[in-house]
């Protein structure tokens, strides 16, 4: 029996689901280039501040909206503040703003999904409906409610994108969980007197992290797109914070004079959520035989 | 389906009355006294504050003022802006026209371009036209609307002087905000357009269709288009939710009149009537859409049976 099984399996098949995956992720050429542009990206968010050829928010009155040369690359806003060292600063902000608000909203919303849908009952009921209540808005008219209950700032923008990615995450996770329950071994695990956390966290949840992690991908770039939207509307980041939203904001007002402000900024989110799209749209198509299976 | 459509139909003015309840509650725990707010400079005593309160019925209990908005409302009285001093509902419906030509226009844009770009995408699956296809597609998923918005009014305002950048009014004006506020959600609509009509020509019965002799347009417009148009409905509920949100934004940039603009400037001015209004007005309008869709859905495709 063991034989059979180990002459049957492919290399990739044992390599278990993060070796199958990037077995499959890897025939994907879109993907890669998606994967080497993240890392890009990350690389910048990282490094990107000590790369800056000038300081993001001192104030230059001989470069006042400057044309990009060999000395600003980028040109400079309405104060000669350097624009590629803005944008530059701003890639770690978004990235941090990006990651961070899925993290809080992708953990709060599968701890709550797995207990709404392996609980059930009552306790499923109150949570589904409330999640229908957030569900009905869209994700930027959330946040955007958030921030004028909480007020405008960069802390109060993450919190308010992390609540509304949250019922998301909850109605993705319920759903996986339902399936999941229903498994065989998850009856086994009771009959041998495992308890319920014991069951969720290790019976259960490991079914429900291919989804999350597809919906966690594409999550940060639309985080990324809120936030610049809602410091665009200046009830985000508030200046001189070089944040992507509210540069592309500045050169508003100079858009005849002055393309440049808007433009890189803006051309900046564009190429980062385009690398997050498609590389969480191939780990969708890769993760999609191990999910269908199970279901 | 009857008994699911009245189920439905139930469950309707349920969620409406929970949601007002929970932007009632939310706007009352906003920081900042909307007495003070309507008074701004002019606050001469904490008496003349306090005698305001009085006369706005906002020092009573919450559930009596909820009582008394949930009456005002039900009788069409959403109350009075505190900027305009306007009724809130007569704002609210000057403002309605202008959303509705820029959600309804972007809808159609988005539906006239999404559709071809995904059929003729998945009927030339894997060439250069699918590529470049799809290529627009997902460019259109990761520009945010914002910055769309700029780069048309720098090309076609600015640089070209095809069309103006602000107002509202006449065709010409609705052009740049249609486009901006639709490629989104035209590009959802060709992906899904695309993988739901490859989907559907891997069935058996377009083999056998196909087989008994049927005509290839007759094949496409009566099994292949028909079929692929479901899940392009569904999202279309969605996405008229999206863009009355969307609205927000693209209403700002273009300086349109419009309830997305009217919520942010009401938010801006603690105006808590408006933003109130705005959002019941935006999840009505969500809910009666995915109201309609589900019920569409219903009659499009014969394999869905609603039970209760």
């Amino acid at each position: 029996m063991r034989g059979a099984r180990q002459i049957l399996s492919t290399p990739s098949e044992r390599a278990g689901l993060l070796g199958q995956t990037w077995h499959r992720l890897r025939l994907n050429h879109g993907a890669m280039v998606g994967l080497a542009l993240l890392l890009v990206l990350l690389f910048i968010a990282i490094a990107g501040p000590y790369m800056a050829p000038h300081d993001p928010s001192i104030i230059d009155p001989d470069a006042v909206l400057k044309a990009p040369d060999r000395e600003r690359l980028l040109g400079a806003d309405q104060f000669g503040r350097d624009i590629l060292s803005r944008v530059l600063h701003g890639a770690r902000l978004s990235l941090q703003l990006g990651l961070t608000t899925v993290g809080i909203a992708a953990t709060i919303g599968t701890v709550v999904g797995v207990f709404s849908g392996y609980r059930g009952g009552w306790n499923d009921f109150i949570i589904q409906r409330a999640t229908d209540l957030l569900l009905i808005f869209p994700s930027l008219l959330l946040a955007l409610f958030v921030v004028a209950v909480m007020g405008p700032s960069m802390q109060n923008l993450m919190l308010a994108i992390a609540i509304a990615f949250i019922p998301v995450y909850i109605r993705l996770v319920r759903g996986s969980v339902l399936s999941a329950k229903e498994n065989m071994y998850v009856e086994a695990a009771r009959a041998t007197g495992c308890t319920d956390l014991r069951i969720m966290r290790h019976h259960i949840l490991p079914n429900v992290i291919a989804p999350i992690i597809v919906l966690a991908t594409l999550g940060v770039g639309e985080a990324i797109v809120v936030a610049a939207s809602l410091g665009f509307l200046g009830l985000g980041a508030q200046p001189p914070t070089p944040e992507w939203g509210a540069i592309a904001a500045d050169g508003r007002k100079f858009l005849r004079q002055a393309w440049w402000i808007t433009t890189f900024p803006g051309l900046s989110i564009m190429v980062t959520v385009l690398a997050l799209n498609i590389v969480g749209d191939a780990l969708r198509d890769a993760l999609d035989p191990v999910i269908r299976r199970r279901m | 389906m009857q008994r699911y459509l009245l189920k439905r139909l139930a469950v309707y003015p349920l969620a409406l009355l929970v949601n007002s309840a929970v932007v009632f509650l939310m706007l009352y725990m906003l920081p900042g006294d909307p007495a003070e707010a309507l008074l701004g400079p002019n606050v001469v005593s904490a008496e003349q504050v306090e005698r305001l309160r009085e006369q706005l019925g906002l020092n009573d209990p919450l559930h009596i003022q909820y009582g008394r908005y949930i009456y005002g409302v039900s009788h069409g009285d959403f109350g009075r802006s505190l900027r305009s001093k306007r009724p809130v509902f007569d704002e609210l419906r000057s403002q309605l026209p202008a959303t509705l030509e820029l959600t309804f226009g972007a809808l159609g844009l988005a539906i006239a371009i999404g559709f071809p770009l995904g059929l003729v995408s998945a009927f030339r699956a894997n060439t250069w036209i699918d590529s470049v296809c799809m290529l627009i597609a997902v460019a259109g998923l990761a520009t945010p609307s914002f910055w769309l918005c700029l780069l048309l009014i720098l090309l076609f305002s600015v640089h070209l002087g095809w069309f103006p950048a602000t107002g509202q009014g006449g065709l010409e004006r609705l052009v740049l905000p249609v486009f901006a506020l639709g490629y989104y959600a035209a590009s959802l609509i060709a992906r899904l357009v695309r993988s739901a009509t490859l989907e559907v020509l891997r069935q058996d019965y377009i083999r056998t269709a196909r087989a008994k002799g049927l005509a290839g347009s007759v094949v496409m417009y009566r099994h292949v288009m028909r079929n692929a148009l479901i899940p392009v409905i569904t999202i279309l509920g969605v996405q008229f939710g999206f863009m009355l949100g969307g609205t927000v934004v693209i209403e700002t940039i273009f300086g349109r009149p419009g309830i997305g603009r009217l919520m942010v400037d009401s938010i801006l001015y603690q105006d808590y009537r408006v933003v109130q209004a705005t959002i019941l007005f935006i999840a009505t309008g969500f809910l009666t859409v995915n109201l309609v869709v589900d019920i569409t859905y219903g009659l499009i495709d014969p394999r869905i049976r609603y039970q209760s």
